[in-house]
């Protein structure tokens, strides 16, 4: 033996793997299988150290699994798609296409080098027609099953990039890319309807014993399920149709301390009063900024008081104003509350600005009644003195109150305990040229036609260019124009793309079958899924997860993937964490932001992705 | 992730790192370490390029370093001190395979048994590690049976044998080199492909035992004695011990109880 060159011996050896095809994966059902796999990179064009970890752990577990005895699958792709290539191809010109596979080009190469036992034989990246044309199929599986709808919603538009944004993506009222002040308008969107699944997503998380904890709690954080009483208030003054205002409250228990009411600026009673010019400045000032809880929390809190009232449920001759208030979100319960201020902090504040009525009505189980300088807010669980309670004993935790109050206000016909998520429907529409086109037509006398199946791929076309902003799609001269699936009259293709999320939430499924003529084949993911270790950065513990999770169960659903029981319709079953670690501070508010996140180990995706959910981490440490 | 926000109108990107820095510590009124943003370049601790690391050291260096510092939730710190440790590392397992693929095949030496048992306990232990995850454990164990193998004076075959089973063990982390000696140790086809190495079960039983002496009741010194001994034959090693002659000075024994495979007491 000579001296030690790994220069000479790892080329002579990754050749003769290659040459014996043991990296190949075979579908052997003599043997048991054993599913690895890395969260795919985002072809960013460099591999850094924390991409080597991650892969070289994978690949640790890929080839000891093989030596046991195990068929083993152990994939690599791209996930291709997304904003940063229309950057770089608006900032330097070129095609986000050649950026993207000239990126994965010089990836690949510093990624072979490493020796891992990768079956390249199955390598895709998300941006090749035949990945996405299967994920159209899927899409117009998911729209038959009721699984995908249309709606008018609020959302985040960026006026410089010319784009809707996610919440994510707001970064104090800021888009998270050009930090211009976001915008609330109105579009018209594709939603897949995730929160149908909110319990099931939420009580599978038990089954996921293999799970780190910490990211089981992330999620249920995230799905937010809340018990709670809707009720209707009965209006004074209200315009007609208006005579009753229906509210969500987690804290019923609260009602004798009703200092208001208030409604989100998107509730169909304010936009009945917006022909008052004070309403209409009012909200014209709350459509600035972004939609979501982040933003609508660190927003300072502002109000209208409408002049309306609404007669307190338990006493009809007591009356509260009505105020429109830039802090409650119309998706989340009915849009409209009761303010308690003296134990919700939001609503105390509210309150002091506005000279609104503060009236405890509990206070810790020693002391009598004081004045407060900010809301009481115990835990639910600790035990308190009621002193305008009007169900339960007078000394009772919260979660005791809770439960009495929806039972007393049920007897009394006063509205009914419900139950209720966080989680709201996934918005999948992107107003940008590098995604998945959304395969849709729009006609002028059948609406809204799904594309036939024997039309896709619905390509991108590849003549398009970025030196204005805004979507090529739209501005295309003929890329647009097609006739309709169902008519044959000439017909307007939707520009919309999707979600990037789309793309990274089925890719695992793929990778049993990426060459395959259908989403995925039966027999291969019979056999290799789930996946059995998944191995990514914490920051994806959140939103890719969930994604991939509802993803799941609508494959199962429309015949993608097989049914299984509910323990086995999860797809990942273990997860291995390199951590990622945010850095900065956080100073008052006012001015231009800038985000400082640092990731000291393998980010495996997206730019766009970590920062979003560099935000997704702030908000759930604070839940 | 916290933000910072700062009253400015112009570009912060078209700032230099001073005039950053002094916008920063007035805003927030104390210093700030500032990290580019990932729009402008990678965060500090992935400034060592895999590229230069490879290029330097070899694919299995950068995989070796990066399983052995810290469990896979732990933040590492990518430095090139960390890769040269590696890659000398895996140049002392070639030469400890150079060595031993050089030895004349009918060498007899000594310890086998010995030696037998410390592989069964890598395999054990690497096999442990893999599975639970623990990468940086199954490494320091390979360094560990490593460090053994070097100091063994076995025979041929069992050398040769220790030497593949190291290969094998190594290969996840390491496949290139493990292929490498494998091949040189006379393993039959590729590495990659042999079947994962059983720790003999009767290898793993301990045999031997360590017993405490006591002397006037504190502990002054121990043996390491077959578990199965008699207890006369104990006693005689016990008092032949180094430590414990030195202790007693010559001072006559009253009393000595060997408590098997737990204690021996010696009473002056």
């Amino acid at each position: 033996m000579s001296r030690y060159d790994p220069a000479v011996i790892e080329p002579k050896w990754q050749e003769a793997w290659d040459g014996a095809g043991v990296f190949l994966a075979r579908c052997d059902p003599s043997r048991p299988k054993f599913y690895v796999l890395e969260m795919f990179p985002y072809p960013s064009g460099r591999i850094h150290m924390g991409h080597v970890r991650n892969y070289t752990m994978g690949d640790v577990v890929a080839r000891f699994k093989a030596a046991m005895g195990h068929s083993v699958l152990h994939p690599m792709g791209w996930d291709a798609f997304g904003m940063p290539a229309e950057n770089a191809a608006m900032e330097r010109g070129g095609h986000p296409k050649d950026w993207t596979y000239s990126n994965i080009a010089d990836m690949r190469a510093q990624m072979k080098p490493l020796g891992l036992s990768i079956d390249w034989s199955r390598e895709f990246a998300t941006c090749d027609p035949e990945y996405y044309g299967q994920q159209q199929a899927m899409f117009l599986d998911m729209l038959e099953a009721g699984l995908i709808y249309r709606k008018a919603a609020v959302v985040n538009w960026d006026p410089v990039d010319m784009t809707v944004l996610a919440n994510e993506q707001v970064i104090d009222g800021r888009g998270w890319r050009s930090g211009a002040v976001v915008e609330r308008r109105e579009l018209t969107q594709w939603f897949f309807r995730i929160s149908d699944y909110s319990a099931e997503l939420l009580e599978a998380l038990d089954g996921l014993t293999h799970w780190p904890e910490k990211v089981r709690l992330m999620q249920a954080n995230w799905i937010g399920k809340s018990r709670g009483l809707q009720f209707a208030f009965d209006t004074v003054g209200a315009p007609e149709g208006f005579e009753s205002l229906e509210v969500y409250t987690t804290r019923p228990d609260t009602l004798m301390g009703a200092g208001f009411a208030a409604i989100s600026p998107d509730h169909p009673l304010a936009k009945a009063l917006e022909n008052d010019p004070g309403v209409a400045a009012f909200l014209a000032e709350c459509r600035r900024g972004g939609t979501s809880a982040e933003d609508v929390e660190t927003a300072e809190k502002i109000g209208f008081d409408t002049g309306i009232r609404v007669k307190h449920p338990l006493d009809p001759s007591w009356e509260l104003p009505v105020w429109i208030a830039n802090f409650i979100l119309m998706d989340y319960g009915t849009g409209a509350i009761f303010g308690c201020p003296a134990h919700d902090q939001r609503d105390f504040e509210f309150a002091t600005k506005y000279g609104l009525a503060i009236l405890p009505v509990f206070v810790t189980e020693a002391a009598g009644e004081a004045g407060l300088t900010e809301a009481f807010v115990p835990m639910k669980s600790e035990r308190v003195r009621y002193l305008r309670g009007f169900a339960g004993a007078e000394l009772q935790t919260g979660e005791e109150a809770v439960s009495a109050a929806i039972a007393a206000c049920e007897a009394r016909g006063i509205g009914q305990g419900v139950t209720k998520y966080r989680l709201r429907d996934w918005g999948l529409s992107r107003q940008r040229y590098w995604g998945c086109p959304i395969p849709v037509v729009h006609c002028g006398a059948c609406g809204v036609v799904p594309e036939a199946k024997a039309n896709l791929p619905v390509r991108l076309p590849e003549d398009v260019s970025f030196d204005v902003p805004g979507n090529p799609l739209d501005r295309h001269p003929t890329w647009r124009d097609t006739p309709c699936p169902r008519c044959g009259a000439a017909a307007r293709r939707e520009t919309d793309t999707m979600d990037t999320f789309v793309d990274s939430s089925w890719y695992y499924a793929r990778f049993t079958a990426p060459h395959a003529a259908t989403p995925t084949v039966a027999e291969d993911v019979d056999y290799w899924m789930n996946v059995d270790q998944y191995i990514g950065g914490v920051e994806h513990a959140i939103l890719h997860l969930l994604y991939s999770r509802f993803f799941a169960r609508s494959m199962a659903r429309t015949g993608h993937l097989p049914q299984k029981p509910s323990s086995r319709s999860t797809r990942f079953s273990r997860k291995a964490w390199s951590r990622t670690r945010f850095t900065g501070r956080t100073t008052p508010r006012g001015g231009r932001s800038i985000t400082c996140p640092t990731i000291s180990c393998a980010s495996t995706s997206a730019t766009s992705r970590w920062l979003s959910c560099a935000s997704i981490t702030r908000r759930t440490c604070r839940s | 992730m916290a933000f910072l926000r700062v009253d400015h109108t112009t570009d912060l990107s078209e700032l230099n790192e001073d005039q950053l820095q002094a916008l920063l510590l007035e805003t927030a009124g104390t210093p700030i370490e500032i990290i580019p943003s990932a729009k402008m370049s990678k965060s500090k601790k992935n400034v060592v390029d895999p590229k230069d690391i490879i290029a330097a050291y070899g694919a299995d260096t950068a995989r070796w370093f990066v399983m052995s510092d810290s469990p896979p939730e732990r933040d590492v710190e990518w430095t090139s001190a960390g890769a040269e440790a590696a890659f000398r590392h895996l140049g002392r397992v070639w030469t400890l395979s150079s060595r031993i693929g050089d030895m004349p095949a009918d060498h007899q030496g000594e310890g086998d048994d010995d030696l037998r048992r410390a592989v069964a306990r890598a395999v054990q232990d690497v096999t442990q590690g893999i599975e639970s995850f623990a990468f940086n454990k199954a490494i320091a164990k390979l360094y560990e049976f490593t460090s053994t193998l070097s100091k063994a004076t076995a025979s041929t075959p069992v050398m040769k044998e220790a030497m593949r089973t190291l290969a094998q063990l190594m290969q996840p982390m390491t496949p290139h080199i493990a292929e490498e000696v494998w091949a040189y140790q006379g393993g039959v086809g590729l590495c990659a492909q042999a079947p994962w190495p059983k720790a003999d079960p009767a290898l793993l039983v301990e045999d031997r035992v360590t017993l405490p002496i006591q002397i006037n009741g504190k502990r002054r010194a121990e043996i390491s004695v077959p578990k199965d001994m008699v207890a006369a034959e104990v006693e005689k090693i016990a008092l032949s011990d180094e430590a414990v002659v030195r202790f007693l000075a010559g001072q006559p024994v009253r009393k000595i109880i060997v408590v098997p495979g737990r204690i021996i007491n010696v009473v002056v």
